[in-house]
């Protein structure tokens, strides 16, 4: 880390001060309308009379924090980090305790369902009561479904409140109304790793939990930020530095977790697959791999048809249905059914097939090594521009440090072929026998949240399951290629909830121009007036969490089942969206189906698929607000080296994808990399990567985070700003053919040459012009298509920046 | 014995995020466009942190500033209404009831630590989180900072934690060339 020298002088802290005083102009603004958080009283005062509940923070950061919050006189005063068993997972946020104080009381809360009365973004707004909410959405939901069809009415969550109900919902309201659910992975952006990973392993996710960083010595992060994007966890990435840990950090900008790391390798945006095969080239010709973990471990001594590249099976040549794969036995090199010898990772034969057909085989390891032999590190150096020097040096650390872990995040699965880069990593891994071993693995992410999801009770989502009813499920990603065209059936309504699509989504003007008109409803529940109500047609004020009866939340930090209990009273008349559909549902004549929060809580822990969270202690959860899921402390995934996979082992080659080009993990160019003949229109890659100020768009306009991060800025480095004439804080314009966001500049060393960023989550009013969601495209991916669904790009996407003006803007 | 009450804050940890900024304002009810615990960037900025050095080899850190509780506090001295005061536990406290606002403290504090709080029309600073070090609790800041980056102990107790940090851990304090001999320290 280096000699972090303070040259501090007297000078540079009237500089801040000067900042502070620009500061405290711009906060003014608040203080008319902003009710101070606490009343003006010496802090020892407050803590009379004060009542102490334990809750839960979780807005998608994936930490979900405990807090202990303090409430007087009905009103929240102070929150802390709540206690939980193993105390290092005790603490909280700048997010954490703003979202608390300022989001619950912000002005811009939803305080009662509003109606729209002008023209839809209009903002003309008419307060109603709930009754007349639900008239007005009972109405109109017979309406559409009596038109086009019960599926004609959807609904879509997103992750603004991650606990299971934020995440399960929807599916829950749209079953039980007949309606459609949209799906929301996809949409999201954050599902290219799990497409990589779900095939492979047979998890949608899984990771080593953080403490294990204590055995590592190397870890190399693909696209990881966890100290702005996962905070909390990474007091064990500095522990297990201290304790020795060498840390490298793969990422086209120099970010904050780059720049606490030993090695940072600035690499051209979406081509971290390039890197690896690079590094594992170097691997093979040092011949540093580990043979037998493939033989053992993988699918890859499997026998493949050259002509095909699917697997040759045992019916193929000896007739019968059985589907074994073959292998090459290991002493005399003849094939045999998979499991019968002991068997070798390489071969080479001709087979008759029954149909008497001559083909070639080998194993699908010698097509993968004979791919990763292409990828000297010269070659992949021209692509990723990283030294070939480097990556050779890293591909030698890494296959000779024990134990070497890697973890890959949102930063390289936010291409169009995102999931490139986790197919490679986890290759890579199993090259060198890494999968499975404490302080080591190819960590995705872990934790109790997703095996929550995973594991969620089809009784529960889907309560008229017994009457055999099959829920209509149509894919998010698609919206803009179905609901324009009818397709698979016409949608005329969307329910949206825990989503501020307005600014989340990709090419947000598409929703609107081709979407939006479709509607015949666009119904909101929300906690603060954003940008997602702009053009709904009814806005229901949601709970915020210290005002939910109760939630069930897991987390991506720990192996934790938390239950957030309720600390105030609902603010105005907002209402938990449980209580707003089960109101809903009363109303259509489907109450039945719904029941209360308590009777959810009991439904989906009782149910539970895995019984390590079916089984947890539900009174210590109910009465201290935190249990541990029944997993072992040192939880290591794939220890056993079982997989949930068909053949049980690391499926590395994929012969589903043979048709696409991609059953043995490859490197393909972004869709709109920064070398495609686009480029040349638009030559920089758009990156939009999560800050430490916000989660998307919930704090980032809450007047304490306003004081540390004032206004949004596109970061551009120093030679691309140059040859545009761009100084530090110019208001520069970056646009494409989609659309454009006109924002100040900051010049910057900190990002590679040929990309910028601006930090997502920032809501329209606070850029000067447009916004970032304009710039963005939804393209499908038929690879991803055919292992889940299509995965929202946000950082494969071309623009250019063009100067509008010097200096600061006035205000 | 008296005490001397310090934190010691570890620049290797401080990821920059200012939680300790947000968690004192909390805290202490401090209004909005002041701050007892500002966090400077490499550039002596308050926001919008950039790499300093020369691409690749860039170096981009964070230097959170509470008060000093110096020593030699130049602002005891020059509060002409007892307002600021050295406790015997060290910390440098200001009773805002007795300040008159005239703001000499932040005009002769080398670190610029006393704000002036125009709300009340008095001066604001960081006071160790006194209210809370009285009832055995740490400063705020210390609890919430994600990193753990920041300790709080009894300099004057070789056996508490920061004073083994410091006898462990190359460390330093602000602008030494002042005089003022700052409690706070900063490991590196």
């Amino acid at each position: 880390m280096g000699d972090q020298s303070m040259k501090m002088t007297r000078r540079s802290f009237i500089k801040a001060c000067a900042a502070t005083a620009a500061l405290s102009y711009s906060a003014s603004q608040f203080s008319s309308v902003f009710e101070p958080a606490r009343p003006a009283a010496a802090a020892d005062d407050i803590t009379k009379g004060v009542k102490l509940v334990r809750t839960v923070c979780a807005p998608n950061c994936t930490n979900s924090c405990g807090q202990l919050v303090h409430v007087k006189d009905g009103r929240i005063v102070k929150v802390e980090p709540a206690e939980f068993p193993d105390p290092r997972y005790n603490r909280i946020c700048l997010k954490g305790i703003s979202n608390a104080l300022q989001r619950t009381y912000s002005p811009d809360r939803v305080k009662y369902p509003m109606l729209r009365v002008g023209e839809r973004g209009e903002g003309k707004w008419k307060r109603i009561s709930w009754d007349e909410a639900y008239d007005y959405l009972a109405k109109k939901i017979k309406e559409i479904q009596t038109k086009y069809g019960d599926g004609a009415m959807a609904w879509m969550s997103m992750t603004g409140d991650y606990g299971m109900f934020g995440q399960a919902i929807s599916r829950r309201i749209a079953n039980v109304m007949k309606g459609t659910l949209l799906t929301n992975l996809g949409i999201m952006g954050d599902l290219a790793c799990n497409i990589a990973y779900f095939p492979a392993t047979g998890m949608l996710q899984d990771g080593h939990p953080w403490p294990d960083l204590m055995n590592t010595k190397l870890a190399i992060f693909f696209g990881c930020n966890y100290a702005e994007t996962s905070l909390n966890d990474t007091r064990f990435i500095w522990d297990a530095m201290e304790n020795g840990m060498k840390l490298v950090v793969v990422d086209p900008r120099f970010s904050n977790t780059a720049a606490k790391a030993d090695q940072w390798i600035a690499i051209r945006p979406g081509t971290d697959a390039a890197l690896i095969l690079g590094m594992m080239n170097v691997i093979l010709k040092k011949n540093l791999h580990k043979p037998q973990f493939l033989i053992d471990n993988t699918n890859v001594p499997f026998v493949i048809r050259t002509d095909t590249g699917q697997f040759l099976r045992v019916k193929d040549i000896q007739g019968g249905a059985s589907e074994q794969f073959m292998v090459f036995d290991a002493a005399s090199g003849e094939l045999r059914p998979w499991g019968t010898t002991p068997h070798a990772l390489s071969g080479k034969t001709k087979v008759r097939l029954n149909d008497g057909k001559e083909v070639e085989v080998c194993t699908a390891w010698d097509r993968i090594s004979e791919y990763i032999a292409q990828w000297t590190p010269e070659k992949a150096s021209e692509v990723c521009e990283v030294p070939a020097d480097v990556i050779t040096e890293l591909a030698v650390e890494y296959a000779t440090t024990e134990p070497a872990a890697i973890r890959v995040s949102q930063g390289i699965n936010r291409y169009w072929q995102g999931h490139q880069g986790v197919r490679a990593a986890l290759l890579l891994g199993a090259l060198c026998g890494n999968h499975g071993k404490k302080g080591a693995g190819v960590s995705w992410a872990g934790g109790t949240l997703f095996k929550m999801i995973a594991s969620a009770p089809s009784c529960w989502l889907n309560p008229r399951e017994k009457e055999g009813y099959e829920e209509k499920v149509v894919v998010g990603s698609h919206l803009f290629e179905l609901i324009p065209k009818d397709q698979p059936w016409p949608i005329r309504g969307i329910w949206f909830n825990h989503y501020n699509y307005a600014t989340q989504m990709p090419n947000y003007n598409r929703f609107v121009k081709e979407i939006a008109p479709k509607l015949e409803l666009i119904a909101v529940n929300e906690q603060l007036m954003n940008d997602a109500t702009t053009y709904a047609d009814i806005v229901l004020p949601a709970c915020s969490w210290y005002e939910q009866e109760a939630e069930l939340v897991g987390s991506w930090s720990n192996y934790y089942i938390q239950y957030r209990h309720q600390c105030i009273e609902p603010l105005w008349e907002a209402k938990q969206d449980h209580t707003i559909y089960a109101e809903i549902s009363e109303r259509m004549g489907y109450g039945e189906y719904w029941g209360s929060v308590d009777d959810s809580i009991n439904e989906i822990i009782d149910n539970f698929v895995e019984d390590k969270l079916r089984n947890i202690d539900k009174k210590e959860l109910f009465e201290k607000g935190v249990t541990k899921a029944l997993y072992p402390d040192d939880f290591v995934p794939f220890a056993d080296q079982k997989y949930f996979t068909p053949s049980g082992k690391l499926e590395i080659y994929q012969e589903g994808l043979e048709q696409y080009g991609e059953a043995v993990p490859v490197f393909e160019e972004p869709i709109e990399s920064n070398r495609n003949p686009k480029s040349k229109k638009y030559p920089l890659t758009f990156m939009n990567v999560h800050s430490v100020f916000t989660v998307h768009s919930q704090h980032a306009t809450l007047p304490w985070i306003k004081e540390i991060n004032p206004e949004p800025r596109v970061d551009i480095n120093e030679k691309d700003a140059e040859k545009r004439g761009i100084k530090n804080g110019d208001l520069v314009k970056v646009f494409n053919d989609r659309g454009h966001v006109v924002l100040r500049a900051r010049v910057t060393k900190g990002i590679k040459e040929g990309c910028i960023n601006i930090y997502e989550g920032y809501w329209k009013k606070q850029f000067v012009d447009g916004h970032l969601a304009y710039l963005t495209h939804m393209e499908l991916n038929p690879v991803q298509d055919a292992v889940m669904e299509s995965n929202y790009a946000p950082y494969d996407n071309l623009v250019e920046v063009e100067k509008i003006s010097d200096g600061r803007r006035d205000k | 014995m008296s005490k001397k009450y310090a934190l010691v804050i570890d620049l290797k940890r401080c990821v920059g995020c200012r939680t300790c900024t947000v968690a004192c304002k909390m805290e202490n009810n401090v209004p909005l466009g002041i701050s007892r615990m500002r966090v400077f960037n490499n550039e002596g900025n308050l926001h919008f942190d950039r790499p300093t050095g020369n691409y690749p080899d860039l170096k981009l850190y964070w230097t959170p500033v509470p008060c000093m509780h110096c020593e030699e506090p130049v602002c005891v001295k020059a509060c002409p209404s007892g307002a600021l005061y050295k406790r015997d536990d060290g910390i440098v406290y200001l009773d805002k009831s007795k300040c008159v606002g005239c703001r000499y403290c932040s005009w002769v504090c080398p670190y610029d630590v006393p704000q002036f709080d125009a709300e009340q029309g008095v001066s604001d600073k960081c006071t160790l989180c006194a209210h809370r070090v009285e009832k055995g609790e740490k400063p705020m800041c210390v609890i919430c900072c994600p990193a753990r980056a920041i300790y709080f102990g009894d300099l004057g107790d070789p056996t508490s934690e920061v004073s083994k940090l410091l006898s462990k851990r190359k460390n330093k304090v602000l602008l030494p060339e002042q005089g003022t001999h700052p409690q706070t320290r900063y490991l590196f």
